[in-house]
C-alpha cells in the first residue's frame, strides 16, 4: 500500500468507538498533566505507558501520542496563567504569555498559544509523513556497522544537546549505556555485572528505568516545593476574540514557519526535545524581529515562537523513532518502550511491515491535535485554576502510587518496583550532581543498538585483514561519522545561539 | 566542584572494578563493555581535572543545596516508599498498603498547613484513585496485584 492509502486506513481505524474514546481520553489526561506544573509530558507518558499494556498496538500508541501532544499544549496554560511552565517545553511561553495575562490579555495569550500549537503540531506531523518514508528506504540499506555508528551518532547528539554541562551529558549517556549491559550479553552469552543478584540477570527493565528516572525526581521536587503557593492570573473570556486572534496568528506565517521548522529539526535530532526547541525558536524570533526590545513585555510573537516549535518537535521526534529505532526526544524513548511492550521492534521493519500501526498512530495524533483545541479552550482555564487548589503534598504520594502501579504492571514483578525506586532516587542524586535523566535513558536505549552493531560488525569483518576496518570502509558509515563530529562541535555553536531572554527570567 | 571531584573519583574506581570483571567474560561479551568503560574512565579523568582546576580558581558552582529539613523529608519518603513496597508485598496487600502509606506520606508532607476537613477530603480523593486502579486493573483486567495477608 502507498503512504496515502495507509494514512486513509489509519483515519478509518479512528472511527472505531474504542480508539476514538482512547484518543479523547489521551487528550484529556494530557491536558491535565500538561497543566500541572511539575508533571512533564515525559512523566505523563511514562506513568500511563504500562496501563496501555492491555490495549492493541495501535490503540496504545494513539492514546499515548494524544496524551503527549495534549500535554505539550496543556503546559502553556500554567505558563500563561501561573508563570510556571507546565512542561519544560513551555519555559519560553512564560516570557511573553504571563505578561500578557497580567495586562488582562490572558485569553488572547491562550488563544495565540492554541492556534500556534495546532499549526506546529500539524506541520510536524505532515513533515513526518513526507520525510519518514524516505528515511525508511535509506535505512533498509543499513547493516550492523551503520547501526553501530547510528548509535554513536545518537549518543553524541543526546550528550551535546543535554541541558547544562556537556561533559556530564556524555558521562550520563555512557552511564545509561553501561546500565544496558547488565545481564546476559546479546552475542557472547556471558552474564555481566550482576554481582550475583539473580534479579539482574534479565537486565535493567526499560519501563521501570524510564518511570523511575523521570517520575521519582519529580516527586522529590514536589517534596521540596510542598509549601509553595501558585499565583493565578485570571483569563476572562472575551467574545469575538477567537476569530480575531486566529486571523492575527495566521497572518504571521513567517514566524509560524520559522518556529515550526526549528521545532521539527530539533525533534529529529536524537536526544533534543521541546525544552531546547522552544528556547531556540524564541531566541530566533527575537533575532529576526524588527522590535526585539518588545519581547518579554507581553507580545504574541513570543508565544507563537515557543508554542509552534514545541508542538512541531512531536512530529520531528517520530521520524528517527519510527524509521531508525532511535528516539528523538525523551518522550519518544518512552514510546520506544511502548512499542517493545507491544512486541514491535521500532525501526525500519516496523515502518515497512507494520505500516498499519504507524499510520493509525499518526492519524490518531493528527486528529488529537485538532480535538485538543476545543477541549483545551473549554476546560484549560478551569483546569489551571483547579490545579492551584491541589496541594503538592497530596500530588507526591499519588504520583508515587502511580509509578508503583506502572512499574509493577509490565511483568507483574515486585522487583521491578524496587528497581524503579532505586533508579529513581539515584536519578535524583545524579540530577543534583548535574547528570540529567534524558541522556541516561537514551543511553539505556541506544546501548543494545551500539553493542549489537559493534559485535556483529566485528564478526562480519573477520573476512577483512583487520575486522574493525568494516566500520570505516562503508559509505553510509561515513555519513554518521561526519554527523557525529559535527554534533560534537554543536554545543559551541549552540551556546552562542540560545539567548534566554524575557522579563525577570533574564 | 568538590562534588564533581568525588563523583569522578567514584566513577573511576567503579569503572576499574567493572573492567576487572570483564576479564572473566569471553571476547564477544567483553569487547563492548571494555570499550565503554575505557571511554567512561577517560571522561571521568577529564571531569576530575576540570573540577580541580575550577576548584583552585575558587569558582564555586551555583548548584542548589538542600536544607537539612528537606533532606530529612526526602530520606523519610524514600524509606517509607521502600517500606510501602515491602509491606504491600508481604502484609497489607496492594489496596490496603497503598491507602495506608499514601495517606501517611500525605500527612507527613502536609504537616499543619491543611485543615482537618481538607485533609479528610483529599485523603478520600486519594483513596478513590487507589480503589479505581485496584478495581480496574486487579478485578477487571486480572492483574495479579500483591495480596498480602488480607486481600
Amino acid at each position: 500500500m502507498s503512504g496515502l492509502q495507509n494514512l486513509a486506513y489509519g483515519f478509518a481505524q479512528l472511527f472505531i468507538v474504542k480508539t476514538l474514546l482512547l484518543m479523547l481520553g489521551g487528550v484529556s489526561v494530557g491536558l491535565v498533566i500538561g497543566s500541572l506544573p511539575g508533571l512533564s509530558a515525559t512523566m505523563g507518558v511514562a506513568l500511563f505507558l504500562p496501563i496501555t499494556y492491555w490495549l492493541s498496538a495501535s490503540d496504545s500508541l494513539v492514546f499515548l501520542g494524544s496524551l503527549y501532544m495534549a500535554a505539550i499544549y496543556g503546559g502553556s496554560f500554567s505558563a500563561i496563567l501561573l508563570r510556571t511552565p507546565g512542561t519544560p517545553s513551555n519555559i519560553g511561553t512564560t516570557f511573553d504569555g504571563y505578561p500578557m495575562a497580567k495586562q488582562g490579555r490572558g485569553w488572547e495569550a491562550i488563544l495565540t498559544a492554541t492556534f500556534a500549537s495546532l499549526y506546529g503540531a500539524l506541520f510536524g506531523l505532515i513533515m513526518f509523513l513526507i520525510f519518514a518514508p524516505m528515511l525508511a528506504r535509506i535505512a533498509l540499506k543499513f547493516g550492523p556497522p551503520e547501526y553501530f555508528w547510528l548509535g554513536i551518532f545518537g549518543l553524541t547528539v543526546i550528550s551535546s544537546l543535554s541541558r547544562g554541562n556537556t561533559l556530564k551529558g556524555f558521562i550520563g549517556g555512557l552511564i545509561g549505556v553501561l546500565l544496558s549491559t547488565i545481564g546476559v550479553a546479546p552475542v557472547g552469552g556471558n552474564v555481566r555485572f550482576t554481582f550475583n543478584m539473580p534479579q539482574l540477570i534479565g537486565g535493567v527493565g526499560l519501563i521501570p528505568a524510564l518511570v523511575g528516572l523521570f517520575c521519582i525526581p519529580q516527586v522529590i521536587e514536589m517534596i521540596l516545593n510542598r509549601s509553595k503557593q501558585q499565583l493565578y492570573q485570571e483569563a476572562k473570556v472575551q467574545r469575538g476574540l477567537v476569530r480575531k486572534t486566529f486571523v492575527n496568528v495566521m497572518k504571521r506565517q513567517i514566524d509560524l514557519l520559522r518556529a515550526s521548522v526549528i521545532g521539527f529539526i530539533i525533534g529529529v535530532l536524537p536526544g533534543a526535545g521541546g525544552n531546547i526547541a522552544n528556547l531556540v525558536a524564541y531566541s530566533e524570533a527575537v533575532r529576526a524581529s524588527k522590535h526585539p526590545e518588545k519581547f518579554g513585555t507581553g507580545i504574541p510573537e513570543g508565544v507563537i515562537a515557543t508554542e509552534a516549535s514545541n508542538n512541531a518537535v512531536v512530529g520531528g521526534g517520530f521520524v528517527p523513532l519510527m524509521t531508525l529505532g532511535v528516539p528523538g526526544t525523551p518522550v519518544d524513548a518512552i514510546l520506544y518502550g511502548a512499542l517493545l511492550m507491544q512486541g514491535l521492534r521500532p525501526g525500519v521493519e516496523l515502518f515497512t511491515t507494520r505500516a498499519d500501526v504507524v499510520y493509525t498512530f499518526i492519524a490518531g495524533v493528527i486528529l488529537a491535535s485538532l480535538v485538543m483545541v476545543p477541549v483545551g479552550l473549554a476546560f484549560g482555564r478551569g483546569m489551571a485554576k483547579l490545579i492551584t487548589k491541589i496541594p503538592l503534598s497530596l500530588l507526591a504520594p499519588t504520583i508515587l502510587f502511580l509509578t508503583m502501579v506502572g512499574s509493577y504492571c509490565v511483568s507483574n514483578n515486585i522487583s521491578d518496583v524496587y528497581m524503579m525506586l532505586i533508579l529513581g532516587f539515584l536519578g535524583f542524586v545524579l540530577r543534583k550532581l548535574g547528570f540529567e535523566a534524558g541522556p541516561i535513558t537514551l543511553g539505556l536505549i541506544l546501548g543494545p543498538i551500539i553493542e549489537s552493531g559493534l559485535v556483529q560488525g566485528l564478526l562480519i569483518g573477520r573476512q577483512l585483514t583487520q575486522p574493525w576496518l568494516i566500520f570505516i570502509t562503508r559509505p553510509l558509515c561515513w555519513v554518521f561519522i561526519v554527523l557525529s563530529v559535527f554534533f560534537l562541535l554543536w554545543p559551541v555553536f549552540l551556546k552562542k545561539r540560545i539567548v534566554v531572554s524575557g522579563g525577570e527570567q533574564k | 566542584m568538590i562534588a564533581d571531584i568525588v563523583v569522578s573519583i567514584f566513577i573511576l574506581i567503579f569503572s576499574f572494578v567493572l573492567f576487572d570483571q570483564t576479564k572473566q567474560y569471553n571476547y564477544l561479551s567483553a569487547v563492548f563493555p571494555r570499550f565503554l568503560l575505557g571511554l567512561l574512565m577517560i571522561l571521568s579523568v577529564v571531569l576530575l581535572v576540570r573540577a580541580i582546576v575550577l576548584w583552585k580558581k575558587r569558582r564555586v558552582s551555583a548548584a542548589g543545596s538542600i536544607s537539612l529539613k528537606d533532606f530529612f523529608y526526602i530520606c523519610l519518603v524514600a524509606i517509607l516508599s521502600f517500606l510501602w513496597v515491602y509491606v504491600m508485598d508481604w502484609v497489607l496487600g496492594f489496596l490496603l498498603g497503598s491507602i495506608v502509606f499514601g495517606i501517611v506520606i500525605f500527612a507527613i508532607l502536609a504537616g499543619r498547613s491543611l485543615k482537618a476537613k481538607q485533609f479528610v477530603l483529599f485523603s478520600l480523593g486519594y483513596c478513590a484513585i487507589v480503589f479505581i486502579f485496584w478495581y480496574t486493573l486487579g478485578r477487571l483486567l486480572r492483574v495479579p496485584f500483591p495480596r498480602g495477608l488480607f486481600f
